[in-house]
């Protein structure tokens, strides 16, 4: 588990136990990455969100253990920097890397065969639902609505890969290449 | 007239000249003295003592050709710029635009080669010239306007950072791009292997960057200690007015050091493709915290003109040693960082009661 950084921001530790949840592992307190228990986790560290950082993190974890098969990273950069490391010691093809943003430069690494998959989000829309949202409060003081079923309002995420797997929903490399940014 | 007998007395007194040795020095003040003569053995003898202790604590995982070389690979950068950093602290000054300039040299190689399709070769050498330049205006506003180093350092670093993400538009050069087009550019990351086994795990592992480092600090060591140059870098450092006095060209001097300092940070900044194989203008932003911990670690006076670049070596890699070895302890993050907080404090303590040495 390559993180953000050791004061774990929110953004960080929510990306961290989302993945770790949807293997069913117990999160011990969610709001907290590095307290679990599980065997299958080898360890957490920490990456800076650049490609420096995840090399180093991952060389970390490898000298703890040189068999680790998943890697999940903060970001794209953190894991391409991950990838040199593992590349380093020959293991690039055999690991499985996935990662959290869907910048242009992550997508254009995952049909390189570099990273595994990425959760695309769309900070565009982001901003352009945020501005609306405004918009429509200062027009009649309507309240953006959380989405049903959530207590946030949900702007959308996509799994990028061109390795889709059965019962995940994902998005082809091409079309997340026409959605990304940066 | 009676003869005068001012000078009888004398015939009482000691006939010995003025005597400065010191035949009897305890155990303590010998191992002060030793110190004080070789100032890397400090950071020396605390290496060697971590290596024990973490390969006693977890064995063959971390006391193994492996891991060992892991932290050479892993320090490589940060002892790069620690040898630039090492030459400008020994000059009382200090660099805090190390990294930047190590950034924007990268940057500049790897721009230079993909948006105006230059040869790799000629991006290289341009990449180590915006480096040379940056470190020779370091070294103009230092020796001939005379404005404190980490002031004119403070503002190059912003001034360079700025340059570099306005540059680069913060445009990442992916590595498979690099590795297609222009493999000279990862150069420093060529590596090659002793004793691994068949899938290629275990071993000892070196990186063309590794055996940079380790030959660029024996080569400043050398000059440092036998050349002219060298002996005016730590004369300026120990007192500038003094040499000066003695004929020693300081301001050449100093703008010499501050210019192969921004070179070396060029070097390093090819050396950092060579290790995250891409070209990312957001790497290397710590890279002068963690010089200046090298340096200071590795037993060289910030007050200048002692210390000896070898030491930067053994901090850098004392501090690899704690960062690894605290991982595979299994210890939070947050460990390693209050750990080499106390090595800084400590290495400057035992500099103060260095420096006390009778010598």
């Amino acid at each position: 588990m390559l993180d953000l950084a050791v004061s774990q921001p929110s953004v960080g530790v929510l990306r961290d136990q989302g993945f770790l949840q949807g293997f069913g592992i117990d999160l011990g307190d969610p709001n907290k990455w590095g307290d679990e228990t599980d065997p299958r986790i080898v360890g957490h560290d920490v990456t800076a969100g650049n490609e420096e950082g995840g090399r180093k993190a991952m060389e970390n974890l490898l000298a703890k253990d040189q068999d680790i098969n998943v890697v999940y990273t903060i970001n794209e950069p953190a894991a391409a920097g991950a990838y040199e490391a593992l590349k380093a010691i020959g293991r690039e093809n055999d690991v499985l890397i996935v990662s959290v943003d869907g910048g242009c430069p992550g997508v254009d690494n995952i049909a390189d065969g570099v990273i595994g998959a990425t959760s695309q989000q769309y900070p565009l829309l982001m901003a352009s639902l945020g501005i609306e949202a405004i918009a429509a409060w200062a027009k009649d003081g309507t309240k953006p609505a959380p989405t049903p079923g959530k207590d946030f309002f949900d702007t959308g995420v996509a799994l990028v890969t061109d390795q889709p797997a059965d019962g995940v929903d994902s998005i082809s490399v091409a079309e997340g290449k026409n959605l990304c940014w940066g | 007239m009676a003869a005068q007998k001012f000078e009888e007395v004398l015939s009482d007194s000691s006939d010995q000249v003025a005597d400065f040795s010191q035949q009897h020095r305890g155990f303590v003040a010998t191992f002060q003295h030793r110190l004080h003569e070789n100032p890397a053995l400090v950071p020396l003898i605390v290496l060697v003592i971590s290596i024990a202790i973490f390969g006693i604590l977890l064995g063959t995982k971390f006391f193994s050709a492996f891991a060992l070389t892991l932290i050479l690979q892993q320090v490589a950068i940060v002892g790069i710029v620690g040898a630039a950093q090492s030459i400008v602290i020994l000059t009382a000054g200090i660099d805090l635009s190390v990294g930047a300039i190590m950034v924007l040299s990268s940057v500049v190689m790897g721009q230079f080669t993909f948006r105006y399709g230059l040869p790799v070769e000629l991006s290289i050498i341009c990449g180590l010239l915006c480096g040379t330049i940056c470190g020779y205006i370091n070294g103009v506003f230092v020796a001939v306007l005379k404005l404190p180093p980490f002031i004119v350092t403070l503002g190059m670093w912003q001034i360079i950072l700025a340059a570099n993400f306005l540059y680069s538009a913060n445009e990442t050069i992916r590595s498979k791009e690099i590795e297609q087009n222009a493999s000279l550019l990862q150069m420093f990351g060529w590596k090659f292997k002793i004793g691994a086994d068949e899938a290629g795990r275990g071993g000892a592992t070196f990186t063309i960057g590794v055996i940079f480092l380790v030959a660029l600090v024996l080569a400043l060591a050398y000059a440092l200690r036998h050349t002219a140059w060298g002996r005016h870098v730590y004369a300026v450092g120990d007192d500038p007015e003094a040499a000066e006095l003695s004929g020693v060209q300081v301001k050449r001097t100093l703008i010499s050091v501050y210019t192969l300092a921004g070179l070396i940070c060029a070097f390093a900044g090819w050396a950092l493709i060579g290790r995250i194989g891409s070209v990312s203008p957001t790497s290397g932003q710590l890279a002068n915290i963690e010089s200046i911990t090298a340096v200071v670690i590795g037993g060289i006076s910030l007050f200048g003109g002692r210390g000896s670049i070898l030491g930067m070596l053994f901090g850098a890699l004392i501090v690899g040693v704690f960062t690894l070895g605290l991982r595979l302890l299994g210890a939070d993050a947050q460990w390693t960082y209050l750990l080499i907080g106390a090595l800084i404090i400590g290495a400057v303590a035992i500099d103060q009661w260095i420096r006390k040495v009778a010598a």
